[in-house]
């Protein structure tokens, strides 16, 4: 723990954004490896598309995942704020 | 007849295949380069965009463990992308250097399908001349070799396309690693749940270093370099300088696409065997192996060959020594010019020892001969690989009169070829040496020893005074003496020929030798006097001891 806990949850969304941002602009285009020569040459196109397909999905989905990750500590931070704004004012209004 | 669908024959049998041999389409080829680069930049886009985050977040002024588990994470996908970015831009290269040598190997099929398919018709023409027998046989014959020429040309393109294939298909292989791990299902969901309390951990991938196309950059920085150095010194200067040796670069060709390769072998056509690259990589190449991969794959690295001849490899010539004038019987390179003079030194004792210090056998199938350009020592670097015919299935050196192997002479005449002034064994002729500074031997003298020779007309004010006792001094001080005749000349020299003086006894009886060597045509030595050495000289050349 650093012992310091600030945050800008404003900002902190606009991460969030710019994150959902490169997931939802990715285009996927999948590769064709027909015709791209003898079996060799096609063979290796599919083991390529078959390694890399999922390994940008990963790449993806995590970002996916952060953006996410994101938001919900914007939230959580807000959630826990707002939460002790009204411990306060409870505690307050008893003493 | 072209296959449905695509600009490829159908038809192959008149090369006696079943099908393409070249298959495969360039056009899609470089669908998959472009999808593949397209991927490649947007990759580069998520990196940038990740890492534009990690700055979002210190100007969120978030901190505290759970911010720097997601600015870990962060790094750790940004990273991931690049490499994923990385390993697609060197796919979508491979796939357009392949898309050029498939390009190239079907032109060259389909030059051999039309090869054949044109011999067939002529084979079927002639087949049809009943009448003319001789005629017919003989259009035989060449429909035949035409055919078979087309069918190796076919086979060419076939092994072209398998290892340009191979190289695509093993460069895409090279790539299948440095993707992030895969993320058991629920774990991204369950991670970004997290962040509402606590900090998260998922595996990250460990960055990639990306990998460098080193030989194919060194390829081009050979290239460059190949406008400006022009003497095997220069190369070894600049691969000294760049921690380069003439085994990384000799990797590096292998590494080449065969287009790559004729691309590479064009460019050394403009003197490969002259600008002293040659020189550089074969002396350096580490084996046999690697010399014979040269010799096969970079043609252009040899000097021009004669018409009528090919390439045969004559290993184990003994450069031990003794040499003798003896060694030297002229082939079929019009040179006697350059082959009177080795004779000449050869001749005298020191000569012997001159020519034999010259020449070092590389132990790698290659021989460097220093001989000499404006005074200064230039080696020339040549393999064992010599210009041949075939007679009656025999085959043997261009132009042999006594069916010799090549011997030390072969080489140092080979040398010649590849020196900057000709590259090729058809310069080396008899013009050349009149044109030759110094005229005539005295260019060849200069050229084996760096010392600069005389010559003269025997009608000259020198050749006038040039005295039997002269000629026994020099030929004593070990000075190399050729004679060119006059023409024309008398019955038992050759007209406009040189050759050497061997002898003067003591009568003043001299003797010359002919470096075609002993032949049924004219006398290998001939005697007489001087007056009708005189006679019989166009001019004289006297060279400097050694």
């Amino acid at each position: 723990m650093s012992g310091r806990v600030v945050i800008d949850t404003g900002r902190l969304r606009v991460c969030a954004e710019l994150l959902s941002r490169v997931r939802e602009e990715f285009d996927r285009r999948p590769v064709d490896g027909g015709e791209t020569g003898s079996a060799a040459a096609v063979s290796a196109v599919v083991d390529f598309t078959e390694y890399w397909g999922p390994g940008v999905a990963v790449v993806l989905d995590t970002v996916e995942a952060l953006a996410s990750a994101a938001r919900s500590a914007a939230d959580a931070y807000e959630r826990r704020d707002a939460q002790d704004v009204w411990s306060f004012q409870v505690v307050s209004d008893a003493i | 007849m072209r296959s449905e669908g695509s600009s490829r024959p159908a038809d192959w049998s008149a090369l006696g295949l079943e099908a393409d041999p070249t298959p495969g389409s360039p056009e899609r080829v470089d669908a998959v380069a472009s999808a593949l680069h397209g991927q490649a930049e947007r990759l580069w886009h998520v990196m940038e965009q990740v890492t534009r985050a990690v700055s979002g977040v210190k100007d969120a002024q978030w901190s505290g463990a759970a911010a720097d588990a997601f600015v870990a994470r962060l790094r750790g996908v940004a990273d991931g992308a690049k490499t994923a970015s990385a390993q697609h831009a060197e796919a979508a290269h491979a796939a357009r250097l392949w898309s050029q040598d498939l390009s190239y190997t079907q032109e060259l099929a389909g030059a051999a399908l039309r090869d054949a398919e044109e011999a067939l018709e002529q084979l079927a023409s002639a087949k049809a001349l009943l009448a003319d027998v001789a005629g017919a046989s003989l259009r035989v014959a060449q429909a035949q070799q035409q055919r078979a020429e087309a069918e190796a040309k076919a086979r060419r393109a076939a092994e072209d396309h398998a290892e340009a294939e191979a190289q695509f298909a093993g460069v895409l292989r090279s790539t299948l690693s440095g993707a992030m791990p895969q993320v058991p299902v629920g774990q991204l969901e369950d991670f970004a749940g997290t962040f509402r309390d606590t900090g998260f951990v998922i595996p990250a991938s460990a960055p990639k270093k990306p990998r460098t196309a080193d030989s194919t950059a060194l390829v081009k920085e050979v290239s460059l370099q190949y406008r400006t150095c022009r003497t095997k010194a220069e190369w070894a200067a600049w691969a000294k300088k760049n921690k380069r040796t003439a085994a990384d670069v000799i990797a590096a060709l292998k590494k080449l696409t065969p287009h790559g390769r004729e691309r590479f072998n064009t460019m050394l056509s403009g003197g490969g065997a002259r600008r002293g690259f040659a020189s550089w990589l074969l002396e350096g190449a580490r084996s046999r192996k690697d010399v014979a991969w040269l010799h096969d794959h970079l043609p252009n690295l040899e000097p021009g060959i004669p018409d009528g001849t090919f390439w045969k490899q004559w290993d184990d010539i003994d450069v031990s020594g003794p040499f003798g004038g003896w060694d030297i019987n002229q082939g079929g390179v019009n040179d006697c010019w350059w082959l009177a003079t080795l004779a000449g030194y050869a001749n005298t004792q020191k000569g012997q020892r001159w020519l034999k210090e010259h020449i070092r056998d590389n132990g790698n199938g290659t021989f460097t001969v220093t001989l000499y350009k404006d005074g200064e020592p230039f080696p020339v670097t040549v393999t064992d690989y010599f210009p041949a015919q075939k007679n009656e299935g025999v085959e043997y050196p261009y132009g042999a009169r006594h069916g010799k192997d090549p011997n030390w002479v072969s080489i140092y005449e080979k040398a010649r070829a590849a020196m900057p002034d000709t590259g090729s064994y058809d310069v080396v002729n008899g013009l050349f040496s009149v044109l030759n500074k110094d005229f005539g031997s005295g260019g060849a003298m200069e050229t084996l020893t760096g010392d600069r020779a005389r010559w003269f007309p025997p009608n000259s004010t020198q050749g006038r005074d040039y005295s039997t006792q002269k000629l026994r001094d020099d030929l004593e001080a070990g000075r190399p003496i050729t004679v060119t005749t006059a023409w024309p000349g008398r019955g038992d020299l050759l007209d406009w020929h040189v050759y050497t003086v061997t002898a003067v006894d003591p009568g003043g009886i001299i003797t010359l030798r002919n470096p075609w060597g002993p032949t049924n045509e004219k006398p290998e030595y001939v005697d007489l006097t001087l007056d009708e050495l005189k006679t019989a000289g166009w001019y004289f050349n006297v060279g400097a001891p050694k």
